[in-house]
Parts: structure tokens; sequence; C-alpha cells
């Protein structure tokens, strides 16, 4: 564990300390979440961005992760703290030696008459309105295939007010160079039925101005989330079939943009549904130029999507009492044909969940034909 | 002539002293009714039965604050963490695996249960209804007749039996436009929190599919709560 690791828990428990010590009211809570996903992925020995396995991928593999979560909640006079802390304790395929221990959030929280809160910590970064792809949040992407894993949070301070439907937020990420210093101001807003929020984020040498709205109707909700921002994460392919760097393709302004919906039909059947528009990625014409260069061209490989359009569909049955759900996913992309078929089957008791997922890949750059995961996710 | 004019002159007041009567008479019924089912705080552990069997439970800590409510769920150890908000108008769930707020469609069922979130809000009567009959059924309960006054409105119909001595429901049954029965609520536990009586029991039975039930229990019950009013707000929500 690094030092600036020990040093981060010591202030933190110090803190608690100090809270509790100073307390009307006190409360803590605790939960303990173990999970377990055992992996089978049948490799295309054909595939053109991995021929003949040269990547030496497993056919098997298993991902055990511990999350203990605790969280202390004081008040005293018109303050509330809060002070969080979670965890996580990974093994990959039970071997000794890949073990790893993190913390995805240690941060406190200081609330004054309910509409002032400082944050000071590691936390969990919490934009956008979008199910599968969050543009806005500049930092971490969720993983697609799994919209509901714990991210990892960011060091931050944030302060934010909150005045009748209102919330304005500032943010400072601290980094140890200046040329690297990142802030963000956040306004939310919400009216009846209609949520939105804008925001921009200064971010080193690059700036991206960000939106979401939502509306949610009686049996549907609609929301479309979107960015401007003059730096990008992804390589382009040139005619020469040469990768270009994201360092080298930053400075102008490109857009990237969410729409979505879901709409129930009954109480057992609904329909999610996403398309997003980035404008720094690959056209039709440099899906071209990148199948020519594979296997080289590797760095710029995504399994569902590379392209500038993406589509995202889940359609849900679930029984009555939500103990289990059928869902039918599938993501394709309309740039470079890349069409990923994913059954997925959730049975859930009270502090058991068992979800069972097969990824069918249907396109010429695929790694894999099929992938099927077991997680098995315990709570405590 | 003058007398007939001084009889059909009497006549009308004493109509309109009785309709203003009947008037507050019918408006003390849905006020009184709302005051027994409102209540800003409860610790509440819903069941969700099938065949008198429980089958998913949720525990959770109930907030209010007129027509907005917020719910902090405490239990299984699978929900824990989870928040939801509706304001009357959107509803919204926090996710605490994520750090996310969704919006969800509004007449989304409850987690699964026979509950709408309209039934969670215990329904705003005086806002929602009028009366258009009273049956007096003896030992002080009358059925009151309850017409919704726009469609905006969950239950088009209702059809309730009201205690008037200690001014709390008993039983209410829901129509659909249509005038079929969906749901039937009885009101249980019935117990005096300051002075007034609430029940501390919602029994909701779905009348279409027979063999299911919710039950809804509400303990540690406090008429008024001290969050303010931004506890119940989306940006709170998140936080």
């Amino acid at each position: 564990m690094k030092i600036f690791g020990i040093y981060n828990i010591l202030f933190f428990l110090l803190l608690a300390h100090i809270q509790q010590s100073i307390a009307q009211e006190s409360k803590l809570n605790y939960q303990i979440i173990l999970e377990t996903k055992g992996e089978y992925n049948l490799i295309d020995e054909n595939s053109r961005v991995n021929p003949g396995n040269r990547m030496k991928l497993d056919e098997f593999s298993s991902l055990s992760q511990l999350y203990p979560i605790f969280e202390l909640k004081n008040t005293w006079g018109n303050f509330d703290t809060n002070l969080q802390a979670e965890s996580n304790i990974q093994n990959y395929n039970f071997a000794k030696d890949s073990t790893n221990f993190s913390f995805q959030e240690l941060y406190t929280q200081l609330v004054f008459k309910g509409k002032h809160f400082f944050v000071f910590g590691k936390k969990r970064l919490d934009w956008g309105t979008g199910m599968i792809w969050n543009p806005t949040n500049f930092f971490i992407q969720k993983d697609p295939v799994r919209i509901q894993n714990r991210l990892e949070g960011l060091f931050m301070f944030t302060y934010s007010y909150l005045f009748g439907q209102n919330t304005l937020s500032f943010y400072v990420f601290p980094e140890r160079k200046g040329k690297d210093f990142k802030a963000a101001i956040k306004y939310d807003y919400s009216k009846e039925r209609l949520d939105a929020s804008f925001s921009f984020v200064e971010y080193g040498r690059y700036q991206q101005f960000g939106y979401d709205i939502s509306y949610g109707g009686d049996l549907f909700t609609a929301y479309s989330e979107g960015v401007l921002k003059n730096y990008t994460k992804s390589f382009i392919v040139d005619n020469n079939g040469t990768l270009i760097p994201p360092q080298l393709r930053s400075e102008k302004f490109r857009s990237e943009l969410v729409l979505g919906t879901t709409i129930i039909f009954n109480s057992n059947l609904s329909f999610s549904g996403e398309y997003r528009f980035r404008e720094d990625y690959l056209s039709k014409n440099d899906i071209k130029h990148y199948k020519k260069y594979l296997p080289e061209n590797i760095e710029l490989f995504d399994p569902l999507s590379m392209g500038k359009h993406s589509l995202f569909g889940n359609l849900e049955y679930k029984d009555t009492y939500a103990r289990w759900s059928v869902n039918l996913r599938s993501f394709y992309d309309v740039s470079s044909n890349q069409l990923a078929i994913s059954p997925v089957g959730i049975f859930s008791l009270n502090n058991l969940q068992i979800e069972l997922t097969s990824m069918f890949y249907n396109n010429s750059i695929a790694i894999y034909d099929l992938q099927t995961s077991l997680l098995v996710s315990c709570f405590f | 002539m003058r007398t007939s004019i001084l009889i059909l002159l009497t006549g009308f007041i004493s109509l309109f002293v009785n309709g203003v009567r009947a008037n507050i008479q019918t408006s003390d019924y849905l006020s009184d009714l709302d005051k027994s089912i409102y209540i800003e705080y409860a610790t509440m552990k819903m069941e969700m039965l099938k065949n008198n069997k429980v089958v998913r439970y949720y525990d959770m800590e109930f907030y209010r604050s007129d027509s907005k409510m917020r719910m902090e769920f405490t239990a299984p150890a699978s929900e824990k963490g989870r928040r939801m908000l509706n304001d009357n108008s959107s509803l919204w769930m926090y996710l605490p695996r994520t750090s996310k707020v969704i919006k969800l469609p509004f007449k989304q069922s409850f987690m699964g249960s026979d509950a709408s979130n309209a039934d969670l809000m215990r329904l705003c009567f005086k806002n929602d209804y009028e009366i258009v009959n009273i049956t007096d059924k003896g030992n002080a309960i009358v059925q009151l007749e309850l017409k919704a006054k726009d469609l905006e409105v969950a239950y088009s119909k209702v059809i309730l039996l009201y205690d008037t001595k200690r001014k709390v429901p008993i039983e209410q049954e829901m129509f659909s436009l249509s005038n079929k029965l969906i749901k039937t609520m009885f009101y249980e536990d019935i117990m005096k929190i300051g002075d007034t009586y609430i029940p501390c029991t919602i029994r909701i039975k779905e009348e279409l599919q027979k063999n299911t039930e919710t039950k809804m229990y509400y303990t540690n019950i406090k008429k008024e709560n001290t969050k303010p009013a931004e506890f119940f707000t989306l940006g709170s929500l998140r936080r």
C-alpha cells in the first residue's frame, strides 16, 4: 500500500473520531458485498484483431471482489456530517499474487442546514442521465456490459448550494502538477417533469461544455446528454493506415451526444434504448483503413463500438415481484457494422443475486465468438 | 302573494344553509381523512405476499412533506442505500452502486409490489376527490362514495368505509374508469398518535390477481419531521 494511501486513511480516521466525539446523534451503517464472476470465452481464431490468439487470451477467467462499505452519519446543531468508506479487494483467477486493495470511495461530507454541501475526498462522480453512455462524465465511463458495476471515485473538493429546485456545484480535482489543474461548475434545475443541467469543465489545457435533460412521463422517460469538447480520447487512422494518437487530434471542438428512452408496456415488460453520436470517432471510410492495417492497429480496438454512431437496446421482462428478470440486450455500431447480442438472466433473493450473461459477437473484427459469464453477488 | 314570496324565500334560505352545512360536513370528512393518513416520518416495512407467503420485503425510512415523499431503504442488504423521491409529478431513484440518480416513469409500480406510487403517497383525498354519496352504515361508520375531480387522479372512483368516531378510514375500494374494482385497501392497527388516530398497517389486495397482497407496517410514526424543504429535492437525493 502506498504511503500516500496510509496518510489518507489516518486522516479520515481522525476526522471520524472528531465527528463522533462532538456529535449529538450518531448512526453507523455498513454493508459487505462479495462478488465472484466466472467467465468462459470462446476465442475467434480467425479474428483480424487477434489472429491465432496472439494476445494469449484465456478461455476461462475469474474475478472475485469484496466491497466493505461503512458510513458514519452524525448530527450536531445545524450540521450533518457523513463519512463514507468503500474499499475494494479483488483477486484474478484465484491466484495468490493477483490480489489488489483500493479505496473506491473515501470522503467526508459536511452539510449545513440541508442546503450547503461540502465534500472532501475520493467520491464517485454522478454526472449524466444516460444509462449506458455518459459523455458528460469526463473522467470515467461505465462498462457498457456491466452498467451497475461500482466505479472508482475521484479525489475532489466540492461545494454545492441547493436553492429551491436548483443546485449550483463547484468542483476542484487536485493534481500534483499545476498544468493538469481540473475544475468544474455545474448547474442543475428541476421543474415538474423536467430535469436539466449544464456544466463546464476546465480539463488541464482543454475545456468541455455539457448538458443533460430528462423528461418523465407516466409510462416513459426520455433523455439527452451531450458535450462540446476540444479534446479527444480516440485514435484515428489516416489513409496510409497510420494511427494518429489523441494528443495530436485535440484542440478542435467536437461534439458527442446521447439520446435515450425507457418505455414501460406493463408491470412486467419494458424497453430501454440509447443512441450515441461521437464526432471524434471513426467514419465508415476510417473503419475500412483500420481493417486494412490490422492487427497492428490494435490500440484503437473496442469490442462493442468504434464508430461515430452507436445503438443500444434492451428488452426486459421481469416477474411481478422483481425476483427474476430476462433481458435481451444488443449493441450495434452503424459505422463499423459491429453487432453484439446479449441475453441476460438475473435472479434475486433478499441477500443474493445471480446473473448469467452471454454475449454473441457477429462481425469481422471481434476477438471472441461468444463470452459467457456467471456473476454471484452476496450481500451482508 | 306576499306570503308565498316569503315562503319561497324561506325555502331558498333553508336550502342554501343546508347546502352549506352539507358542504362543510363533506369537506370535513375529506380533511379528516387526509389528516388521519398524513404522517411525515415513519419506519416502514413492506411485505409482498403470494398465496399468503412473503416473497419479498423492504425496510425503509419514510419521509413526507405535503405532496413530496422520500424513502431510504435499510433492508434487505441487497437494497441498502437505495433512495426514492416522489414529488407528485416526478419519480427518481438513487442507486448506491453507481451513485447515480435515474428518473423513472411515474406510473411504474413500486418495487414489484401491488402498491402504485399514488398508494404509497397515501392519497390526498381533499385535492383529488369529491363526495358524491354518503350512506350511514350504523355504529358511527359511514360509506363514502368519492369521484375523482379529474382524469389525472389514479383511481376514478373510490368507495370508502369511514369511522366517524375515530375519524379514520377502515376499508377503501378503488375503481378504474370502466368501473372495475382494481384494489382494496384495508386500514388496520389503528393507534392514537397525539390527538389523531392513525392506521399503522395498510393491506393492499390486488383484485385482478386474487392471490397477491402487499402489507405496509408503519412504526416510529411522527406527525412532523425536522427535515428542511431541500431534503425533498433532486439535488439533495444525489448527496
